[in-house]
């Protein structure tokens, strides 16, 4: 090695343990909420994309230096995990986890080297092969110790029109596994914040634009009764605060410069606002922070000055 | 590279985060479950006040749903003071050329009447499509007790129909019989029923003594007076009525020529007296003969005997049943007719009805017998004849002289069997009886199918004893 040598704490394992630990509230609500099902989808999320890494990196014969523990599987498996519905078939699990690891990470290099986010790749996947498997969402706190679902992916459908504002901030609306309460996210947000380890220009572009955009696209509803309930339902239960927080805020696959990455916030929350009401929630999730991924670097690379264009230095810019 | 006390003040870190995370849940899981109850509240108000109205609602969670798949589910009306006002029962059931109903059924927690039934207009090809109909339906069951049952048959009824019960011939009314002799003990079998509808509902039999001081035998078991091998004879004698309420029909009891029953479980009394006096008493029921005119007639009977009424010979007991026992007297209600020898034998008893019948026609005959001696001047004396004789009568006497086989039901009665059941209650727990509209039989046949299954859940469920 030669100098010059960075001194900082934040490494990769480290970056990867506080959106570990930051995930943490979201993986309590979906236990709560969603009980058995929970825990064996996210255990098999985890445990899937820890072990298919471990697999493929043999396999493809990279070399893993000893004392570096990769925890980034964990993290994919469980962002992954918590986009799912908690019907989700088992068998739609494993392919998802499958094409996350193997295809979009392995593939391309490994952590840190991947260009898309595995865990959205994989649930975007998950929901092309099996579209029934978030066609409806279990009603939370319902069913705790059901398991039937992950076989038949079977399911009522919660009626979210009645919900109250204390129910939809608590996360009980019903959605996706982790994503629906917003005062988890939050949590993580903040723990993320504290520990300087989230690029925050990405999540608050995306934002940003939802915000405004949202009353934008929907101008003729938004100031009654019902429109001011489906934006307040749409911010806080639809999963966007998720993708904000634990997608757009991956130092991997998002632009790193805070032009590039309020860029493709904006980006990512003008395709969400396009897709949203056309394509299922999950698809209006995940193809934008996908979209993205694949512009980064292109955003990284014009947000330069010319005379680095041609320098490899991502992190070092913004560290 | 993170070091050890790095490592412990992260995972630290992160269990206060977790902690947090779980405290805030449980916090927002207990608003939004207030939340979410009173919205509930609210629609199952709005839903459920038509059929029953109560200060709130819950959900029924009971396995014995499963048994009962028409039976979506069951909730539980609360009044203010949170004591249960009833149920609401929401329930599906399909009808004839894959037509299904799907009612929501208020039933009174006291007196299960049905307070309401509406109708979920969500059937993909509804048995009431209109409105009126549905009205019509309604008000026919709302306000009866269930279980119910048509009690007529209507022009649309299929073959395999078995809701309706006028083809019993019984009428209705009281009827009672007793024994012409007492007992060993001094008793006197009584048996009392009550008819509705064609149906019997209510049975008693008991006995009451020839000695005043004694007490009814139901009373005289109960307390060790009386004693019987097995049950107390009270609770052998509930459960004859019982079975024969279900059967509808005292040879199905299947009595051994011993006079006990094997049909009937915990009976092991001897049923003959019950036996007999039910078949009079049915009997009476289909002549007409009712509680008072048996009394009158046994009351008459008395005065032939006695020379004065029952009354004045004091032997009406404190129970108002006349006690008199006709140990001495067979020949009142015996029935006998010449052997090959000319001797005369007894061939069959007869109840009071018949006595009383046999008395008026000897009676006529005799007046006619007066008017044709009178007519031929003739002088004679008219002895009485103090034995009856049989009668060209269209009732049979009450006592069959063949008994058929031992232990084992009268063939003639089987093809009744599919008349003692609607939606496989027997007819005697049957509690209303309902007319259905004119035009609208069917529907009001099915609704009733929905109501009776809602009322075998709930039996199932609450323990109801018949």
């Amino acid at each position: 090695m030669t100098a010059p040598f960075i001194h900082t704490e934040k490494n990769a394992p480290y970056i990867y343990l506080t959106h570990l630990a930051a995930l943490m509230p979201c993986v309590v609500f979906a236990v709560f909420a969603y009980g058995i099902r929970a825990i064996i989808l996210l255990s098999i999320s985890v445990a899937g994309f820890m072990l298919t890494d471990i697999v493929a990196a043999k396999v493809i014969r990279r070399h893993i230096k000893g004392e570096y523990f990769d925890v980034s599987s964990i993290v994919s498996g469980l962002i992954f995990g918590l986009l799912l519905s908690p019907q989700t078939p088992l068998a739609a699990v494993i392919a998802g986890i499958l094409f996350g690891s193997v295809i979009v990470k392995q593939l391309f290099g490994g952590a840190g080297s991947n260009i898309l986010l595995p865990a959205t790749a994989a649930v975007l996947f998950v929901q092309t092969i099996f579209p029934s498997s978030f066609a409806e969402f279990s009603k939370p706190l319902e069913n705790w110790f059901a398991i039937v679902n992950l076989v038949s992916g079977k399911a009522s459908v919660p009626d979210y029109s009645e919900l109250s504002y204390p129910e939809i901030i608590s996360g009980f609306a019903g959605s996706l596994l982790g994503v629906s309460c917003c005062l988890m996210i939050i949590l993580g947000l903040v723990f993320l914040l504290v520990k300087g380890t989230i690029r925050i220009y990405a999540p608050l572009g995306y934002l940003v634009t939802l915000l405004a955009g949202y009353p934008l696209t929907h101008i003729s509803t938004v100031f009654t009764a019902d429109g001011v309930h489906s934006y307040i339902l749409f911010i806080l239960s639809s999963g966007i605060l998720f993708v904000a927080v634990y997608c757009l805020g991956d130092y991997t696959t998002v632009p790193s410069r805070p032009l590039s990455a309020s860029t493709a916030g904006v980006v990512c929350g003008i395709l969400t606002l396009i897709l949203y009401g056309r394509v299922p929630d999950v698809t209006m999730l995940t193809a934008p922070v996908v979209a993205v991924n694949f512009m980064s670097f292109v955003l990284d690379y014009f947000s330069k000055s010319i005379s680095r264009r041609d320098k490899r230095s991502r992190e070092v810019d913004v560290l | 590279m993170m070091t050890r006390a790095g490592i412990r003040r992260f995972v630290l870190e992160t269990g206060i985060v977790m902690l947090v995370a779980a405290i805030i849940v449980f916090g927002g899981y207990l608003v939004s479950r207030h939340m979410a109850n009173e919205r509930l509240q609210e629609e199952y108000i709005r839903d459920f006040t038509p059929v029953l109205s109560a200060v709130s609602y819950e959900p029924l969670h009971t396995a014995i749903l499963r048994d009962y798949p028409d039976i979506k589910s069951c909730y539980l009306g609360y009044d203010d003071s949170h004591n249960i006002a009833g149920y609401v029962i929401d329930i599906v059931s399909d009808g004839d050329n894959g037509s299904s109903i799907h009612l929501l059924v208020g039933i009174d927690y006291e007196n299960s009447q049905i307070t309401g039934i509406r109708h979920v207009y969500d059937e993909e090809n509804p048995m009431i499509s209109d409105e009126v109909a549905f009205e019509a339906v309604r008000d026919s069951l709302v306000g009866s007790i269930i279980p119910v049952a048509l009690s007529e048959q209507g022009d649309e009824g299929t073959e395999d129909d078995n809701s309706s019960v006028s083809s019993l011939e019984l009428r209705n009314g009281i009827y009672y019989a007793q024994s012409m002799t007492a007992d060993k003990d001094g008793y006197i079998d009584f048996v009392e029923i009550e008819v509705s509808r064609g149906v019997i509902t209510r049975i008693q039999w008991d006995a009451f003594n020839i000695d005043p001081t004694t007490k009814l035998r139901s009373i005289s078991s109960l307390s060790g007076a009386y004693t019987v091998s097995g049950e107390n004879w009270a609770t052998q004698s509930y459960n004859v009525c019982h079975a024969m309420l279900e059967l509808q029909s005292p040879e199905k009891l299947a009595m051994k020529s011993d006079g006990t029953t094997q049909l009937v479980k915990g009976v092991t009394c001897n049923i003959r007296k019950f036996v007999e006096l039910a078949k009079e008493c049915i009997d009476n029921s289909k002549a007409g003969f009712n509680k008072e005119e048996y009394f009158s007639a046994l009351d008459g009977i008395v005065s032939r005997v006695k020379g004065k009424p029952a009354e004045e010979a004091g032997i009406i007991n404190e129970d108002g049943y006349i006690v008199i026992s006709f140990d001495d007297k067979p020949e009142i209600f015996t029935l006998y007719k010449d052997d090959a020898e000319g001797n005369k034998k007894a061939y069959a008893t007869i109840g009071v009805r018949l006595i009383e019948q046999q008395q008026e026609q000897k009676d006529e005959a005799k007046d006619d017998k007066n008017e044709g001696q009178d007519k031929n001047n003739n002088d004679g004396k008219d002895e009485p004849d103090a034995t009856p004789t049989p009668q060209d009568n269209d009732t049979e006497p009450s006592v069959n002289a063949d008994p058929g086989e031992d232990g084992k039901s009268s063939d003639k009665d089987k093809d009744s069997d599919l008349v003692g059941s609607v939606d496989d209650l027997p007819l005697s727990e049957i509690s209303t009886f309902v007319d259905a509209p004119q035009g609208y039989y069917r529907e009001v046949r099915y609704t009733a199918r929905c109501l009776n299954t809602c009322y075998k859940f709930l039996k199932d469920y609450l323990n109801w004893l018949v």
